[in-house]
């Protein structure tokens, strides 16, 4: 799971300008789409308007047709003449002739009783209404009307119109003459011609009758679905107004305006409406495509702005936060880079501060520098002036020494005993001097931190060994002890300052034999894992616990060393130090009146120490 | 050892000289020479009949320091094989790490041990490597 914080700022940035992008998308794609809806609805109640008037007119327009052809029919001589014969014959071969011209779906005659002179349709019987308009042209009326008849167990539904066939010189009603139109799908056809995405359909009895549209087939054709369908505009037609429907039906995503004309109120009981569909779907396709169009140029527009402003973040915030973080890891302690300010905007003010910083830490680096410097300089100067000092006392030591044992050894003339007494303590005294002088030099580059080893790969430790045995025998001449030794067959060679560790050991011993009046002093060497432990033992005095710590610290020699004189009570301290410069150990196992083992260990092969010559 | 070797001390301190003479006049050495100073070392050392078998250099030394004379004789071939000691009381920790890492074959530290004097001289004829800094 990543988280939010951790990504890096551009991402974030990007993220959020998608997210800001995204939403203005979709609200201007809803604005759009709810415009362009409205729209329709507006262009569709103006198309329907007029569509429904000229669907009205052509209505009107059939109606005063019919009117026209039956009264010619009605006044023709010939016809007349037949009716008042009331020659069945005639008025029939008279009117299937023009009917021929005229072709009428049905054509009555009656003559002046009522009864039936010809019929073009004589099979069909005819509905209630059709004598009822015969009646009325017997009185002398002309009329149009709406006939309902069912033929085949189907209602049929024309319009009709009646005229009464006058004697022209007495005035008198010979008959009457009906001619009628079927109401169907060819009618319906005719009457929408030549008008583009308008369709037609008739409603009676809650029912579409005919349509214009002929094939069932095609199952997105409104009128043999009926979705369009609206019984309550339907009773509203009965009471003869024009219904416009409100909302638009949608059929397949085309949107229609839907219409219903009332096509005549002269019929009892029965009334058929024309329904009147508007397909609006060029308004459709122009909305969808300005919709495709506009989405498509904001995306574009979206995406130029994404860039533009991404480029400008990427300029004006993120390139100077990168080169910010960049310098700011300030790698290898380059504190004098400074990031480049651009601005005053808030990345210039962070630069800005950032700067102060990096000069704040500069100076403060320069200042420790130069502190640091000036720390290894009064270092240098020390340790030059402690060389110097070396240098200066031994050199005069070294005629004082020499030139006393010299004349102590009567290469100059006879010395008595008593002079060669006096002229020996001389001797001594110089090298004791001497050996303070060592020490103190030791113990000063100990304090200074600057004690530094030589060291040296396969050392030896047996001539090491040898050499601190002659010295402790040396040293015990006069006194009734015996060195013994314990020296593991085939030790190691191992890595160290052999000069550091013969002067440790030599300290060792040299404390052992002064400080031991009889018994015996027992070196002994052994390796242990990675270390080589060196125990010298005597049977001497001991030392007492609080003793035990105080003979490694400077300047505190035990109360028995103090007693006994000689030495400086720093040769302990700086044995432990050597010891420890060597990653090794210098301690004491004692107990009073038994003696003492001092223990060193140095490491055989220490990784912590580099030999000073590279061969 | 052959009491008649021929050693060459060089030596501005006049106490020191005076040390190592008495030195040798105890243990017989009869062919000791002393330089005085480092002038014309080169020319003087060429010159020197017989050739030393040992050469125990002084380090504080002018115009040239015990440094600059070892570097004279090991360009030299007429020294190869010649043991160059350095003889100094400059015996601190870098001091003689110095010594050692410049190549000469030992170092005695002044002041000088009488009684040790003979054994180390043998070992160094000998070969040895004796770095004896503490007395």
């Amino acid at each position: 799971m990543v988280r939010l914080g951790n990504i890096s700022l551009s991402i974030k940035l990007s993220f959020l300008l998608l997210l800001v992008l995204g939403v203005l998308l979709v609200a201007t794609i809803l604005l759009l789409y709810s415009n362009t809806a409205t729209l329709t609805e507006e262009i569709g109640s103006e198309r329907i308007a007029q569509e429904v008037n000229i669907m009205k007119n052509h209505l009107a327009e059939v109606e005063k047709q019919l009117v026209v052809n039956v009264n010619f029919t009605a006044s023709n001589i010939p016809f007349i003449q037949a009716v008042g014969r009331r020659s069945t014959d005639t008025v029939t071969g008279l009117i299937t002739t023009a009917n021929n011209s005229l072709d009428m779906d049905d054509i009555d005659v009656v003559d002046g009783d009522g009864k039936v002179l010809a019929d073009l349709t004589p099979g069909v019987e005819d509905a209630a209404s059709d004598s009822t308009l015969l009646e009325s042209a017997l009185k002398g009326n002309s009329s149009t009307g709406i006939l309902v008849k069912e033929v085949n167990g189907q209602d049929e539904i024309s319009i009709s119109a009646v005229a009464p066939v006058n004697n022209i010189r007495q005035g008198t009603v010979l008959g009457a003459i009906q001619m009628s139109q079927n109401i169907d799908d060819e009618f319906l056809r005719k009457l929408a011609f030549e008008r583009d995405g308008v369709y037609l359909g008739l409603v009676y009895n809650d029912q579409i009758r005919a349509r214009t549209t002929s094939s069932e087939a095609d199952s997105s054709v409104i009128l043999h679905s009926n979705v369009a369908f609206s019984p309550d505009a339907v009773k509203l037609v009965a009471s003869g107004q024009t219904v416009v429907l409100d909302k638009l039906i949608s059929n397949g995503n085309v949107p229609y305006a839907v219409a219903y004309i009332p096509i005549s109120s002269n019929v009892n009981g029965a009334s058929p409406a024309l329904m009147v569909l508007v397909e609006l779907n060029e308004i459709y396709v122009f909305q969808n495509s300005t919709l495709v169009k506009t989405i498509f140029v904001f995306a574009i527009l979206a995406v130029i702005a994404l860039a533009v402003i991404y480029f400008s973040l990427q300029t004006i915030t993120i390139q100077p936060l990168n080169v910010l973080k960049t310098i700011a890891h300030m790698t290898g302690g380059q504190y004098d880079q400074r990031i480049p300010i651009t601005g005053q905007d808030e990345v210039g003010q962070l630069a800005a501060t950032f700067n102060e910083m990096a000069e704040a830490i500069q100076q403060r680096e320069t200042s420790l520098q130069a502190a640091r410097a000036q720390a290894e300089r009064s270092d240098q100067v020390k340790s030059a002036f402690l060389a110097s000092m070396s240098h200066e006392l031994r050199t005069p030591l070294n005629a004082i020494i020499n030139f006393t044992r010299y004349v102590a050894k009567g290469s100059l003339g006879e010395v008595n005993a008593q002079q060669v007494e006096t002229l020996n303590e001389v001797v001594d005294s110089g090298k004791h001097l001497l050996n303070l002088i060592n020490d103190v030099l030791d113990m000063s580059k100990i304090e200074a931190d600057s004690l530094k080893l030589f060291v040296e790969d396969d050392i030896d430790v047996k001539s090491i060994l040898q050499s601190i045995i002659s010295t402790g025998k040396a040293l015990m001449k006069e006194k009734s002890l015996e060195i013994q030794t314990d020296i593991q067959e085939n030790l190691p060679l191992i890595r160290a300052d052999r000069q550091r560790v013969l002067q440790i050991l030599l300290n060792i011993i040299s404390n052992a034999c002064k400080f031991t009046e009889q018994g015996h002093v027992k070196v002994r060497a052994y390796a242990v894992a990675d270390e080589m432990i060196f125990a010298i033992e005597d049977t001497g005095p001991g030392i007492s616990v609080e003793d035990q710590i105080s003979v490694f610290q400077p300047f505190k020699q035990t109360t028995t060393g103090l007693r006994q004189g000689g030495g400086t009570g720093l040769g302990m301290p700086i044995s432990k130090s050597l010891a420890e410069a060597h990653g090794g150990r210098l301690w004491i196992e004692s107990e009073i009146g038994k003696g003492s083992t001092f223990y060193c260990a140095i490491p055989i092969k220490s990784e912590m120490l580099i030999p000073s010559l590279v061969a | 050892m052959d009491q008649d070797i021929a050693i060459l001390y060089v030596e501005d301190d006049p106490r020191s000289r005076k040390v190592m003479q008495m030195i040798a006049h105890d243990i017989g050495l009869t062919n000791l020479t002393i330089f005085e100073d480092s002038t014309d070392f080169k020319v003087k050392v060429s010159a020197l009949e017989p050739k030393p078998r040992l050469i125990f250099l002084d380090i504080h030394m002018s115009p040239h320091s015990g440094f600059e004379m070892l570097e004279m004789l090991r360009q030299s071939k007429q020294f190869d094989g010649v043991p160059v000691v350095a003889m100094t009381a400059s015996v601190m920790n870098e001091e003689v790490h110095r010594l050692r890492t410049c190549g000469f074959d030992g170092c005695l530290a002044k002041p000088i041990d009488f009684d040790s004097f003979p054994e180390a001289l043998n070992r160094i004829l000998n070969g040895e490597k004796i770095w004896r800094i503490v007395s």
